[in-house]
């Protein structure tokens, strides 16, 4: 047991920690998804959360169809949207298949902005216009174009990603023989 | 109560065809309206000054001007008649027993004239009622219990199905944020209310419920577990 000083350490389990510092089950980081996307996450999180608030202000409605599809919406945008915050900025995401936390952020932040859009016009049309109910909109308003923005900008980061993976990998590395 | 008013309504037709086509004799109509307890003034078709003048209601003297004599007024205008020059006739504060068919008999004039004077009240604000089916609401408007020469009109931005001169219906597509006038008019009044439509909506029927965010909720925690087992297990 001698040598037990000179073989532990290496053979010991690394901390998260000590990988990635700061980013333990505790930590929180905004470097996630990326330094443009993680303020643009942030946004929807608290728009959708106002739009959400100003909307359940409302006591009264005569039209109510728009107010509960508006409801819905908000509410589950604003649980969406901190799930993937959540995922993103914890260490959460060192454990899960990246590739696939990517994809469903893509079609979560496509469908979500597109059902917030059309549930900020129907809530327009049918609202009695009380301030509650037009802070609810202007906030939905403004949340779908958010998730909208946040969807282009996904799209276009894929898309350089893969302009520029493409000559990193060319065709006669893999016929090569490793041995050769 | 409906047959008493259509039978009115066909008596006040008729009367009014014989006063227009005025098959009394040689005589020329004119409709003249007062309103009940102001002064109205009947003046003669012809602009003259009339040396004598016999003003008849019915077939009752009720003032006369003779040269040099002292203006006479009978009945019920004895104190509330007068008399001009021209042959103006004017009663002080109107009464409903006013209310008829004037005569001018002159030896200036080579034919009597006629004058059908109708005595109407001032119309007071239209009492608004509505109703709310669920879905519509249908207004009423009471503009006055003389229903003659009464007109109804209705003051809404948006779209409306008029039911009866006096009742309309709004669809539900109407925002009720909004607020419903009825003017009423007759030839010597105006008047109007207005109703705030939201008024019309019970309480009850306006209270929100917010199972919705059950369904959120569960929606979310759907999303949740397909994603963990993706991203996590698959």
């Amino acid at each position: 047991m001698d040598n037990g000083d000179v073989y532990n350490p290496t053979t010991e389990d690394v901390p998260a920690s000590a990988i990635v510092p700061g980013r333990s089950s505790c930590s929180f980081s905004l470097a996630r998804p990326s330094r443009l996307r993680a303020p643009v996450k942030l946004a929807e999180l608290v728009l959708s959360l106002v739009a959400f608030i100003c909307e359940e202000v409302v006591s009264r409605c005569t039209r109510c169809g728009g107010l509960y599809f508006f409801e819905f919406v908000s509410c589950s945008a604003f649980l969406l949207s901190l799930l993937v915050v959540i995922v993103y900025c914890t260490s959460l995401y060192d454990r899960v298949d990246q590739n696939k936390v990517k994809k469903s952020d893509v079609y979560i932040t496509a469908i979500t902005g597109l059902m917030f859009l059309i549930a900020s016009i129907t809530f327009a049309c049918t609202s009695d216009g009380t301030s509650p109910e037009t802070a609810a909109v202007v906030f939905g308003f403004l949340a779908s174009t958010v998730f909208l923005i946040d969807f282009g900008l996904l799209k276009f980061e894929n898309a350089r990603k893969s302009q520029t993976r493409k000559p990193e990998v060319p065709q006669t590395t893999l016929t090569q023989p490793l041995n050769g | 109560m409906a047959t008493e008013f259509f039978v009115t309504k066909i008596l006040m037709g008729f009367a009014l065809g014989l006063i227009t086509f005025c098959n009394l004799g040689n005589c020329e109509l004119v409709e003249i309206f007062g309103l009940m307890s102001s002064n109205v003034t009947l003046s003669p078709l012809q602009k003259m000054e009339f040396k004598d003048i016999t003003w008849k209601k019915g077939k009752n003297k009720v003032a006369e001007r003779r040269e040099n004599v002292q203006d006479s007024f009978f009945g019920p205008f004895e104190k509330r008649g007068r008399l001009d020059q021209s042959g103006n006739f004017t009663i002080l504060n109107l009464m409903a027993s006013d209310e008829g068919q004037y005569e001018i008999e002159s030896l200036s004039l080579t034919a009597s004239e006629t004058l059908y004077l109708y005595v109407l009240e001032k119309l007071l604000q239209p009492d608004l009622y509505c109703s709310f089916d669920g879905e519509n609401i249908t207004v009423s408007c009471n503009g006055s219990e003389d229903s003659r020469f009464l007109n109804y009109e209705w003051l809404f931005p948006g779209s409306y199905v008029i039911m009866s001169p006096s009742k309309v219906l709004l669809r539900n597509a109407e925002d009720f944020q909004q607020t419903i006038s009825c003017v009423t008019r007759n030839p010597v009044s105006t008047n109007e209310s207005s109703l705030f439509l939201k008024t019309c909506v019970p309480e009850k029927d306006q209270t929100r419920h917010r199972f919705t965010l059950i369904g959120s909720v569960l929606f979310v925690a759907f999303i949740t577990v397909v994603l963990y087992r993706t991203t996590v297990l698959g």
